[in-house]
């Protein structure tokens, strides 16, 4: 097993600048309307999708994803989110290294799958709407007064919870084939990546 | 010439160490979590300033202190004309986010522009965190506002030939987007990253090495008084609560 390099490294660093860039916009963009803030972590999922495939062809090492998914977790701890997003980062980083690895790093249907597992890690903001539903709803209520806490009280009863999950993966499945059409179109054929 | 994360505008008066600044960010955290008296909540903006300026960066300080007035502004006058138009009442709880948002903005802000990138390493360094997790966390510092920049110049260059990236352009062609504004950054970013590699690799950035540096990170007087007023201020913060 190889260890990780500097050039690895490096490159981990600047497509999870991308990706974060990518998901802090959507997330400003989200942030005004809870209906659609549900869906968040499946429009991040639809649009991180090329970063992540052509992360993973250029490094194919043990430790990329999880490395990625501290980051992105870390990142969004210091922003203000809960706690539980960094467990989601982890959790999600974690099992999606033992996917891709599982599919010897070749393999884009292990990639797939890898990367709707790892697009859980956004989950990690709303799921205390359902886990920790008073404390959630409370602190909102500090934070931006009780209209926007009731819209999303409103938009998250107890099926909500699946569903999220279910679309984030349906749409990690269609942005990792966009992923992978981009990189074939533009990066083999330039043979950079 | 080292180079720091963003452009500076000169030496300032005092130097902050880096985990001082991390500390400040603990401080926003804890600023949008939890709610203050809204006159503490415009003095901790003053003082994320004037950090601002003291340090030498008064531009930046004061475009950001007058971006905070403007969301207080959007807030207290344009939303409440909103509020009579009943499905506009969400957008209030976006604008009085974003406000809460702000002291972590800025505070974000304060640590990536006042920071150089070798410090930022050694003080992350002290803090014994992985070196797998150091390098592409200070890449990806170094690289936000060169993503920025690199952008401008693509839209620039698609600009002449005629493809304009406005927002109607993203939802209704996406596809077009990403072929000519998605595509070109990320193979500038590839690029930038083997000349990245390449530079780190001069400067003997490696994973295993043990590096020795210049510049010798102190956490003087004025970081213990830093941390010694953000500890008072977020006591503070959490007694208010009770």
């Amino acid at each position: 097993m190889n260890r990780l390099n500097t050039k690895d490294l490096i490159n981990i660093g600047i497509f999870t600048a991308i990706t974060a860039i990518i998901v802090f916009t959507l997330g400003i963009v989200t942030g005004f309307a809870p209906v659609i803030h549900i869906f968040m972590p499946s429009i991040a999922a639809l649009t991180s999708g090329v970063t992540y495939m052509m992360l993973l062809t250029k490094v194919q090492k043990t430790g990329v994803i999880f490395i990625m998914s501290t980051i992105l977790g870390g990142l969004m701890l210091l922003i203000g989110s809960s706690m539980t997003i960094m467990v989601t980062a982890l959790l999600s980083g974690i099992v999606a290294e033992f996917i891709t690895k599982s599919g010897g790093y070749k393999s884009f249907k292990h990639n797939m799958i890898s990367y709707c597992v790892f697009s859980f890690w956004n989950t990690g903001t709303l799921l205390p709407f359902w886990i920790m539903r008073e404390t959630s709803y409370n602190s909102l209520v500090a934070t931006a007064g009780v209209e926007y806490a009731e819209s999303f009280a409103a938009v998250t009863p107890i099926w909500m919870l699946p569903v999220m999950y279910i679309s984030t993966i349906i749409f990690g499945i269609i942005g990792a084939k966009i992923g992978k059409r981009v990189l074939h179109k533009h990066f083999l054929r330039a043979g950079i990546a | 010439m080292k180079a720091k994360i963003m452009e500076t505008t000169g030496a300032g008066l005092i130097e902050l160490d880096p985990r001082s600044k991390l500390f400040l960010l603990l401080l926003g955290n804890l600023l949008v979590v939890l709610s203050v008296p809204l006159i503490y909540e415009y003095l901790i903006i003053a003082f994320i300033g004037s950090l601002f300026c003291v340090t030498g960066y008064s531009k930046k300080g004061l475009w950001l202190m007058g971006a905070y007035f403007s969301v207080l502004l959007i807030n207290n006058v344009v939303l409440v004309y909103i509020i009579k138009f009943q499905w506009a009442t969400f957008l209030l709880g976006g604008g009085m986010l974003m406000r809460k948002l702000f002291p972590c903005i800025m505070l974000g802000n304060f640590l990536i522009s006042t920071t150089k990138v070798s410090d930022f390493i050694l003080a992350m360094e002290k803090m014994r965190v992985p070196r797998q997790l150091i390098i592409p966390f200070s890449v990806m510092l170094r690289f936000f506002p060169t993503v920025y920049k690199e952008l401008g110049y693509i839209t620039d260059a698609m600009k002449l030939r005629g493809i304009e990236a406005t927002f109607k352009n993203w939802v209704l062609k996406p596809i077009m987007m990403i072929e000519y504004i998605f595509v070109p950054l990320l193979m500038s970013a590839v690029k930038i990253g083997e000349e990245l590699s390449a530079a780190a690799l001069t400067r003997g950035l490696s994973v295993e090495e043990k590096r020795s540096s210049y510049s010798t990170l102190t956490y003087g007087k004025i970081d213990y008084g830093v941390t010694v007023f953000v500890l008072v201020l977020m006591i503070g913060i959490i007694k208010y609560q009770i």
